[in-house]
């Protein structure tokens, strides 16, 4: 299981991956997989112990418009759920 | 050659530029379109370029640093892109011809600022201007290319500030050379090939806040391929088809050098080569000055006329006699010529840049003084 996030564009991905890289998280520029939209782009993948911190990192950066999907395989298929961000945000708040 | 003509580009640039171009040209893949190393190389090089740009003029978001291929580009998406045949626009008459003829070419009522016997703007009567239909636009130099006097931005800008008037604010000249910050303006159009110490083929947009520009480029811009219309978002709306990476990241090694260095000490050390020349040709016979040289904050430009020469013929003897390289003619300026009379002469412009050394300025002023005696 992993997070993907999705931004308005290529341009805010890449700023997105230099603010998540200095606070020390780990992610990967991946291609914008098809089943989340169509046409061109990229998107980041997120480790799921991670996604609560990086959410709080590009709200200080003022990175909105953000995507979040949760990515699972079935029969070597990727998946892509929909998260809403309030929701990571209260699930890890009440660990 | 000695090279005095650093205001229409500058030649000697940081090393570090001409290693990021050449490893550019064999290492970048095409920025935002792909996600194997190549193309994310361009792409991070890219938003570090913004960074640095961000850096230089004081401002929090790289991604409202738009690259174009040059301020004539950037002045003309900016005018293109706001300016409207029913607006009125107040500008200047020390204005380039990248300003004055989109401007024209928009169709808008002009209400252009003159200048005194110096070239210094007349900003006392500001409020005149409010009398005709109220602009909606001021687009200004900050510094003149042609007299090196530095445009009074913090009341230009008050002005703007208190009757709801957008400032576009030309940095050609002063972005690299003299202090530039983002409080200055609303929007800014640079170009990185001068004091950026850039390759050609580079410039930008600044914009502080947002702006509601029209679309005048579209096209690729690597997602949201199935949308009609080209984005409006900073810095797309600026940044249709493949950007020029290679000089882009030539250009990021320039400002990082700026950065590095202090631009107040870049500043400083231009000054003292500008202040050498103009002591040694100031009393001259026959030389005639145009700008003014009683401020101490200007640009590193003097252009400057010997009675009975041509500037043409001035330039020339300048090169062919001594290997020094000038700018001769009208330096795109047509307002600021005619308002000194200067159209059918031309001037002649000799323009520093941190690199230049005494020596070289020596040179020049012995040069002026042995052309003058020539031609007695």
């Amino acid at each position: 299981m992993e997070y993907i996030m999705t931004f308005k564009n290529t341009n805010h991905a890449i700023k997105a991956e230099q603010c998540l890289l200095k606070g020390k998280l780990y992610v990967a520029v991946l291609p914008l997989p098809s089943q989340i939209r169509e046409g061109c782009g990229i998107c980041l993948r997120v480790n799921p112990n991670d996604i609560k911190q990086a959410i709080e990192v590009l709200a200080d950066n003022n990175i909105d418009e953000i995507g979040l999907f949760l990515k699972t395989t079935e029969n070597g298929k990727g998946i892509y759920t929909e998260v809403e961000r309030g929701s990571i945000s209260m699930e890890r708040s009440e660990d | 050659m000695i090279y005095f003509d650093n205001s229409s580009t500058t030649i000697t640039k940081p090393r570090e530029v001409t290693d990021a171009v050449a490893y550019a040209l064999n290492n970048f893949g095409n920025a935002g379109r792909s996600s194997y190393d190549a193309a994310l190389l361009a792409n991070r090089e890219i938003f570090n370029t913004r960074s640095e740009i961000a850096r230089l003029i004081g401002l929090d978001d790289p991604l409202n640093v738009a690259f174009t291929s040059s301020s004539t580009e950037s002045l003309n998406l900016v005018i293109g892109g706001l300016v409207r045949k029913e607006d009125s626009v107040i500008t200047t008459v020390t204005e380039h011809n990248s300003v004055l003829r989109p401007l024209y070419l928009a169709g808008c009522d002009l209400n252009i600022i003159d200048c005194d016997n110096n070239g210094n703007l007349l900003l006392d009567s500001l409020e005149k201007l409010l009398v005709k239909p109220p602009a909606k636009f001021l687009v200004c130099t900050h510094g003149s290319n042609v007299t090196g006097n530095l445009t009074d931005v913090h009341k230009l800008y008050g002005f703007c500030k208190s009757n709801d008037i957008t400032m576009i604010l030309d940095i050609s000249q002063t972005f690299g050379t003299a202090p530039v910050h983002i409080d200055m303006a609303d929007i800014f159009c640079f170009t990185g090939h001068k004091s950026l110490f850039g390759p050609q083929g580079t410039g930008g947009v600044i914009v502080k806040g947002s702006f509601d520009f029209s679309i005048v480029k579209s096209g690729g811009t690597g997602v949201n391929s199935f949308d009609a219309l080209h984005s409006k978002d900073m810095p797309d709306i600026f940044e249709a088809g493949t950007l020029n990476g290679h000089g882009i990241y030539g250009l990021q090694k320039g400002v990082s050098f700026i950065n590095q260095t202090g631009i107040d000490k870049i500043h400083a050390t231009e000054l003292q080569l500008l202040q050498t020349f103009y002591n040694g040709v100031r009393n001259l016979d026959r030389v005639k000055i145009y700008g003014d040289f009683s401020d101490e904050n200007r640009l590193p430009v003097i252009s400057m006329n010997v009675d009975g020469l041509a500037s043409s013929e001035l330039a020339e003897r300048l090169w062919t006699d001594y290997g020094i390289a000038t700018r001769a003619g009208s330096h795109c300026a047509p307002l600021l010529h005619k308002r000194f009379g200067t159209v059918g002469l031309g001037m002649v412009r000799f323009s520093f840049s941190y690199f230049n050394t005494e020596a070289e300025i020596q040179k020049g002023v012995s040069a002026i003084r042995d052309i003058i005696r020539e031609t007695e």
